[in-house]
């Protein structure tokens, strides 16, 4: 990823806060980082590569001048290849503390889960597509979700597909985490 | 693991894995302070391997260390050395257990009328066999626990991913030679069950428990996805060898079948899950002449286990085939031969002469041809076919009765907790899991609608074997059943010692009535308790009522088919589902769609290697 300049300290945002590690072990993967730190919500179903997305990721490449949104599993990431990185977690977008987020509303009262062990991936799978295309059509919500593996809600993703429709067509979702 | 099942263990040698860093000990059969070995119903099951492998996947020992990584470089370095004892056998398709006789006790037999004089009457008779193979349970949480030692007494706290919280309790209690009541398993919920969580993960608990004691420190173990698929298996392949009787016009008259499954390599719950294959071998049909063999076979694999439907749609499945192949051969429309053959009168009795009306049934299967526009859909398929050379269209309609509650009837009982704190906020605990299927939901529903307090006043935190004792696993499509019972009997105590004070003070809100209770000592704890019916099934006479009640339904699909590629999609589904008076209709579609589609996994798209 970028590399301003050549540094020893491990620099990256989560949630918009600014980590710093002086130690960062090259093996170690976002997930376990983010859960050692205290970000319960995102989960781990298997460490191969068609599950499961957790995290959201901002960052912005110096060689070619631009900017990228991606979604990514934190499973399979590496930390080291943060830097200079921002990293949103579920919990950076919204939550029953503060205020949800218009992504995590709409699933919750279409029914669109049911042990909730899933729906973090979910949630930050359409935060991202939103982020990236603010008005998704059916196609790219289905391509967008297909990755996640909600077994028992298969058929609940019609109403979570319409729902998110709707949200995406007719609201104006303002973007809650600005660069650094 | 190891890829070959068994052997015989010569020799373990852990010395180069405890040296690596972070590790702390390594964990086998001879540090269990209590049994390694238990009886699970007459069946001996082993937590760690001493002697003898039977199967890939099977437990030996652990490695404990600070961390996973270190956990997972250490445990490659364990080496064992082992000596080829005998054959292997994996599977009931290659005839391997069946050819050497490998099954299990015990072998189960359901009979009614007589199949051999069905036969005779028969215009024709069909012999053929159906496999249908196993399924991974592929729950979004893989297994896993954390084990906590408490300073005092060997008391333990549990924090595990369980269905079946008693057992576990239990299991770790055998283990380490503790009393249950020192040993305390938590499950606040599950990111998915489906019957997957029941027996395994008492033995990972027990070796978990087990490290913890050794240690002296508290010890997680969570299997990571691979090891999940492996070590706790999913549900039983099963062969069905049938031979029918029936007349030109589609009835049955008999059918004699003999069902294999395929158990893998200690008994576990494969012989309950045959029993309710057998259960439900006549499905819908009031087949008159009808004998069921089940054997479970002994193989090399993981123990297969509980996974939803429990071998009802194993036992289901066989005689829907049956039914098709009928039809074929009769030439005629399948929903008709289905017809023909179905439980009509008021009263009718099972093969296994329970009592029950079809009644619910015929209306479900009415309703969907109605609302599936039957009729036709199947003209305008037919016609799609003569046009389309390399694209084939297929609908089928089935109807379904299936079995409530456990057919061991001991199993058919839950209890629950409620208590009201001064504030007027409820606690309710109940003996049920939450995995999704909305149990909690549906208990807080209950307790609000007898206490009369808004649900945000009821909180559930956890099931706990400290809450409520001996639960039975939450399994059999019974749990809302159960705890709702258990809830709404504790509710009603409640109400019932409130009631004098209600009358006195009309005028009160919620929480000065439970304040005037306090101060009157009346007490603001209950325990609930529901007794379930008294299942039970003489084998010998092939008699008993097996079940609570039976639920029913009817689902039609329409399906096209790539006869060059092989793929299929599935174009439309309706499903019509008697639910009763549903206590919450967005759970209960939930909860039918996702069983739906764990069914298209398991018949077109899931297949275990």
């Amino acid at each position: 990823m970028s590399s301003l300049s050549v540094n020893s300290e491990l620099v990256f945002y989560i949630n918009g806060k600014k980590i710093v590690e002086k130690n960062a072990d090259p093996e170690e993967m976002l997930l376990a980082y983010l859960r050692r730190k205290g970000f319960f919500a995102t989960s781990v179903f298997s460490t191969s590569n068609h599950t499961d997305v957790t995290t959201f990721l901002l960052f912005y490449d110096h060689l070619h001048d631009r900017l990228f949104k991606l979604k990514m599993n934190a499973c399979l990431q590496p930390i080291c290849s943060l830097h200079g990185a921002a990293v949103v977690t579920i919990e950076g977008i919204g939550s029953t503390k503060t205020k949800l987020h218009p992504v995590q509303e709409h699933i919750a009262k279409a029914h669109g889960s049911q042990c909730w062990f899933c729906t973090p991936g979910m949630v930050m799978s359409m935060y991202t597509l939103l982020r990236n295309n603010p008005q998704p059509t059916m196609e790219d919500i289905r391509e967008t979700l297909g990755g996640d593996k909600q077994i028992c809600i298969l058929m609940d993703l019609i109403y979570i597909f319409r729902s998110m429709n709707s949200n995406a067509e007719h609201k104006n979702l303002k973007i809650l985490f600005s660069f650094f | 693991t190891l890829s070959q099942p068994c052997l015989h263990i010569s020799s373990i040698d852990a010395s180069v894995a405890l040296a690596m860093s972070g590790v702390i000990t390594f964990i086998s059969a001879k540090d269990v302070p209590g049994q390694n070995r238990r009886l699970w119903f007459n069946n001996p099951e082993e937590l760690f391997a001493e002697e003898e492998v039977i199967c890939v996947g099977q437990i030996i020992g652990a490695i404990v260390a600070e961390t996973r990584e270190q956990a997972k470089r250490a445990a490659e370095q364990v080496a064992i050395t082992y000596q080829d004892i005998q054959p292997a056998f994996f599977t009931i398709e290659v005839f391997e257990a069946i050819e050497h006789q490998s099954f299990f006790d015990p072998k189960r037999k359901l009979e009614r009328g007589n199949v051999e004089e069905g036969f005779k009457k028969a215009d024709h008779i069909l012999e053929d066999e159906l496999y249908m193979g196993g399924q991974e349970h592929f729950y979004m949480e893989t297994q896993g626990l954390i084990a906590i030692p408490k300073a005092e007494a060997g008391e333990m706290e549990l924090y595990v991913a369980s269905q079946h919280a008693a057992y576990t309790q239990e299991v770790v209690g055998i283990t380490l030679g503790i009393d249950s009541n020192k040993i305390t398993c938590h499950v606040k919920r599950l990111g998915g069950g489906f019957g997957g969580k029941v027996m395994k993960i008492a033995s990972l608990s027990a070796i978990a428990a087990t490290a913890t004691y050794k240690t002296g420190r508290a010890v997680r173990c969570v299997l990571e996805r691979g090891d999940d698929m492996l070590i706790t298996s999913g549900r039983s392949p099963f062969l069905g060898k049938y031979k029918v009787g029936y007349m030109n016009d589609g009835t049955i008259l008999a059918a004699d079948i003999t069902y294999y499954s395929n158990g893998g390599c200690t008994l576990d719950e494969s012989s309950f899950i045959m029993e309710k294959a057998l259960l439900h071998m006549d499905n819908g049909y009031k087949i008159p002449n009808l004998r069921g063999h089940g054997l479970v076979c002994k193989t090399n694999l993981p123990s297969y286990t509980a996974f939803r439907g429990f071998g009802g749609p194993q036992g289901l499945t066989i005689i829907e085939g049956v039914l098709h192949e009928v039809a074929t051969r009769c030439g005629l429309p399948a929903h008709q031969v289905r017809d023909i053959n179905m439980y009509k009168d008021e009263k009718c009795y099972t093969h296994h002469k329970q009592l029950f009306s079809p009644r619910d049934m015929v209306q479900c299967w009415n309703e969907c041809l109605e609302k599936s526009d039957y009729t036709h859909r199947c003209l305008s398929i037919e016609q799609f076919n003569a046009h389309n050379h390399w694209k084939k269209r297929g609908i089928s309609i089935v109807p379904l009765k299936f079995g409530i509650g456990f057919s061991k009837g001991f199993y058919n009982q839950v209890a629950a907790l409620v208590n009201i704190y001064k504030d007027g906020s409820v606690l309710i605990s109940h003996g049920g899991t939450e995995m999704g299927q909305g149990i909690n939901t549906k208990a807080i529903q209950i307790a609000s609608r007898i206490l009369k307090v808004p649900m945000s006043s009821i909180h559930i935190k956890e099931t706990c074997t400290g809450n409520v004792p001996n639960a039975a696993p939450s399994a059999a499509s019974f749990g809302t059943d159960a705890v709702g019972m258990a809830v709404k009997n504790g509710c009603e105590k409640l109400m019932r010692s409130l009631e004098p004070l209600i009358k006195k003070h009309p005028q009160y809100t919620w929480q000065q009535l439970v304040v005037e209770a306090y101060c009157q000592k009346i007490s603001l704890s209950a325990t609930g308790f529901f007794m379930g019916p008294h299942t039970s099934l003489d084998w010998e006479k092939s008699e008993g009522n097996a079940y609570y009640y039976f639920t029913f339904g009817a689902c039609c699909s329409e399906v096209e088919i790539d006869c060059l590629t092989g793929d299929h999609e599935n174009i439309r589904t309706d499903i019509v589902m008697d639910v009763g008076r549903s206590i919450n209709p967005a759970l209960d579609v939930g909860q039918v769609e996702g069983g739906f589609v764990q069914g298209i996994g398991l018949y077109t798209i899931e297949e275990l290697q």
